[in-house]
Parts: structure tokens; sequence; C-alpha cells
């Protein structure tokens, strides 16, 4: 029994891990915080994944996608913290609120999510948490103070966890992407586009299905050494 | 076409257990050893599982045989597709004992054993287009210090940099280079006394999270998963 939850599963990434996981048959609960956003994608996978609509930094909703997935499926044995939003700000003008909204969505979205799933993985002792940060979270990004914190954050916590829990049979991993082709890289100029994927060792962005194949290998047990580690679909961006 | 890998030090441990992942993934795998015998019952053990392998003897401290082995597969089954360039050696040796002999035979085989191999590889590898290498670094070389191993903690950290360099210069060719740093695997370097933790390697586990030294055959599939997916015609 293999029930996945994809948080952000809506669209760009977390979209294309939702498909790769159901195609290599997990169950898997599409969550999003747009409804349509969310039951369009579980349309398209079908059979095996449902849509459950919820905002990762609300506690209440959160509890919602749990009991959604052990509802339709059974208790979660694999979540994947997806759900994450980019917003670009000079430093020198960052709002409190837009920090914090951030923070709420990535680093509160991914502890809120994590809590609630790993008793029934405890319990089970069995289980694979994959957080998605992004290589800003390793390198840094101007105008992206709060955004590469933020998935700084999220590398701290998946190191500090899978310390945590791994002797318990819970494995906890982390995907950092270089720049990807979603609808959010789309929206910044060709000319940046153009420019950074010219000083990619790869010279192109990767695809979700890309970064999608990373977090598949993770939730495999063909990763079973795989322990607090960020692993990085980047193009040759950042090598660690 | 069946794809080939070659990988270096594939009589025993990490190597062995590779060849035998890549073998059941389609894989022509060529063995290669100083090691003959280890050699030759890794290729049997393949066959007996209905794979495809055989052995070649290379010492990867010698250019000549480097090339010659190469040359051989190439003749054989046209570009090789995947090298997992794995041999290595780990001794133990305080700084005061550690001549230059001893440091540079270590660098020789760990370190300058990579580029000899991919070096010979890579002309008919850019002409195909497509290719993977993956270099067997280790925990020591990228996040620990290893007293009394000072050349091969050195050289392991050298394999990072060959990585990168390789990576960049070989990227737009199609040829992707990366590589593992395994921590505790149960091989018979790790249960070496002489040379390792040795009989009480499980002592290991009072300060790894996952509190286990795992059996080599628990790994090749990281190196599998860098390596392009076989395509049967």
């Amino acid at each position: 029994m293999r029930n996945a939850i994809v948080t952000g599963g809506g669209s760009g990434i977390g979209r294309a891990i939702a498909h790769r996981l159901a195609a290599e048959g997990y169950n898997v609960l599409v969550n999003d915080f747009r409804r349509e956003a969310a039951e369009a994608v579980a349309a398209e996978i079908g059979g095996n994944a449902v849509a459950c609509a919820g905002d990762v930094s609300q506690e209440a909703d959160v509890a919602g996608v749990i009991k959604a997935c052990e509802t339709s499926f059974g208790h979660c044995t694999h979540l994947v913290n997806n759900a994450g939003h980019v917003h670009q700000s000079r430093f020198i003008d960052l709002e409190p609120a837009e920090f914090d909204r951030m923070f709420a969505v990535h680093v509160r979205g991914t502890y809120l999510c994590t809590r609630a799933a790993l008793p029934a993985m405890l319990r089970a002792k069995q289980g694979v948490i994959v957080n998605i940060a992004s290589q800003l979270g390793q390198i840094g990004g101007v105008d992206l103070v709060h955004y590469s914190a933020a998935k700084a954050a999220i590398i701290g916590m998946t190191k500090a966890l899978a310390r945590e829990v791994s002797a318990d049979g819970v494995r906890v991993n982390a995907v950092a992407p270089g720049p990807i082709n979603t609808p959010l890289v789309m929206a910044l100029s060709e000319d940046w586009r153009n420019a950074k994927a010219a000083g990619l060792p790869l010279g192109r962005f990767g695809e979700p299905e890309e970064v999608a194949a990373t977090v598949a290998f993770l939730c495999s047990p063909e990763a079973s050494l795989f322990v607090g580690q960020s692993l990085g679909p980047n193009s040759g961006d950042v090598m660690l | 076409m069946t794809e080939t890998v070659l990988i270096t030090g594939a009589g025993i441990g990490i190597g062995r257990a590779s060849a035998k992942a890549f073998a059941r993934a389609g894989y022509h795998v060529v063995v290669t050893d100083i090691l003959e015998k280890e050699g030759d019952a890794v290729v049997a053990e393949i066959a007996a599982a209905g794979g495809s392998a055989e052995f070649m003897k290379l010492d990867v401290r010698s250019t000549e045989q480097a090339d010659a082995v190469v040359a051989a597969v190439e003749k054989k089954h046209g570009a090789i597709s995947s090298i997992v360039a794995n041999a290595g050696i780990a001794h133990k040796v305080p700084l005061p004992q550690l001549t230059d002999e001893k440091w540079d035979f270590t660098f020789d085989i760990d370190l300058k054993g990579i580029f000899r191999v991919v070096r010979a590889a890579l002309p008919a590898m850019k002409a195909a287009k497509k290719g993977s290498v993956v270099a067997v670094s280790s925990i020591m070389g990228v996040a620990y210090g290893w007293d009394e191993h000072v050349h091969y903690s050195s050289a392991k950290a050298g394999v990072v940099g060959l990585v990168r360099g390789l990576a960049v210069e070989l990227a737009r060719d199609g040829i992707r280079v990366n590589g593992i740093a395994p921590g505790y695997i149960r091989t018979a370097q790790l249960l070496s006394k002489e040379h390792s933790l040795g009989p009480d390697a499980d002592k290991a586990g009072e300060f790894i999270p996952r509190a286990v030294s795992v059996s080599p055959k628990r790994l090749p599939m990281s190196s599998c998963s860098l390596l392009p997916t076989p395509r049967a015609t």
C-alpha cells in the first residue's frame, strides 16, 4: 500500500510528481490551495487519484488533507511537501507580510504537513518524506532573500528530521531543483531565461518531469541509503 | 543495441554489486579488476542469472592498459555508454609513516585511475553524443575527516573536483558526469581490521542515524539512477 500526498500538486513540478507517482502505481492525493487546479490534475490522472484543496499553512486545512487521504486510500505512506510560491523583491523593499507569507507556505506548511503525516508512518515503522527545496536555498538568489531563506530552512529541517526519525523507518530527503520550465519560471523574461540557460553546463532548463523522476527515486526502496540528502536536478548549475 | 557499461574494481564489494545491478538492468557489463579470480566469478554469477558480462584485467594505474581495454571493448561493442569508475584502495597509514610513494600509490589508483579510463573512452562517447560517467568518491572525501587516511581522503576529495570539472566540460556533448559518495558499506575494505573499522564495523551504527552498516547490494541502484536507461533494439 503506497499512498502519496503531493502538496501544491495542481501545477508545475507538483503536477508532474503526482502524475509520475500515479504512473508508478501509488494512490495519489493531489493537494493545492486552488481547488480547480487540484481537481483538474486528479481528473487527468484518473482512477487512483483524488483531489483535496487546502492551504498548507493552515492547520485545519492540513488536517483535512490527511483525513481525506485516510478516507480515500488509508494512511499517508509518502509525503511530498512541494507547495510553494515565488515572490521577487529587493530586500530593502521586502515587506514583513511577504516575508511571513513565504515562511508560512514553505516552512510552516512543510512542518504542519509533516507533523500531521508522521505519527502513522512511525506507527507503521515505514514512511518516506520528500521536501521540495531549491538550489537557491543552497546558493541564494538576488531579489529572493525570503525565498532563498525559506528553501534553506527546508533543507535544514530535512537534515534534522532525518536524524531524528530514520532509525524508526522513516526516510526524509529533499530535492533542490535548478531552473525548471514551470509556469513560474516561464513568466520571467525571455532574455533572462536565454542568458540563464546559456550559463548552464547542460545548456538548458529542466522539465518538471525530470524533477519528478528524482522524487520518484527518493520515494522508492532503491533509495534506501538516502537519508537527509538534498538531490539536485539542476542542469549542473550547482555542484555539491 | 545493448548498452555497455565498464566498471573498474568490479571483482569485489561495491564494484561487484554494481556489476550485478547493471546486468539486471539489461546492460552488457565489462567487469574489470586486477583480481582475475574474483572478476571471473562475478562474470559467472551474472551469466548464471541470465545476464551478459565479460572480464578484462585492468590495473587503472596503467595508461597503456586503460587504453587497450577501452579499445578492445569499443572494437567488440562500439562506444561505451557508461563508466563506473570505482576502483580504489584505502590504506591506513599514520602521517609519520606516509611516504611519498604510499601517497602517490593511492592517488594513482583512487584519482588518476578515473581520469585514465574516462580519457580513453571519451572520443567514442563524444562521437556517440551520449554517455554517463559515475565516479566513486567517499563520505570521507566530502563530509568527514578520517584520521590516518589522509591520502585516501585527499584523493576522494579530488574525485569531487574531477567530477565537477568534467561535468562542465562534457555536458554539451551529451555526457553526464556525476559522483557518488557512499557512507559505511559492509565491504571487505570496511571489515579490514588493518585498514578500517574491522569486525567492529557495526559500532558505526552508534553514530549513524540509520543505525546499520549495509551490504553493498543496497548501493548500486543509486549508480543506475545516474545512468541512461538501457534501450533494447
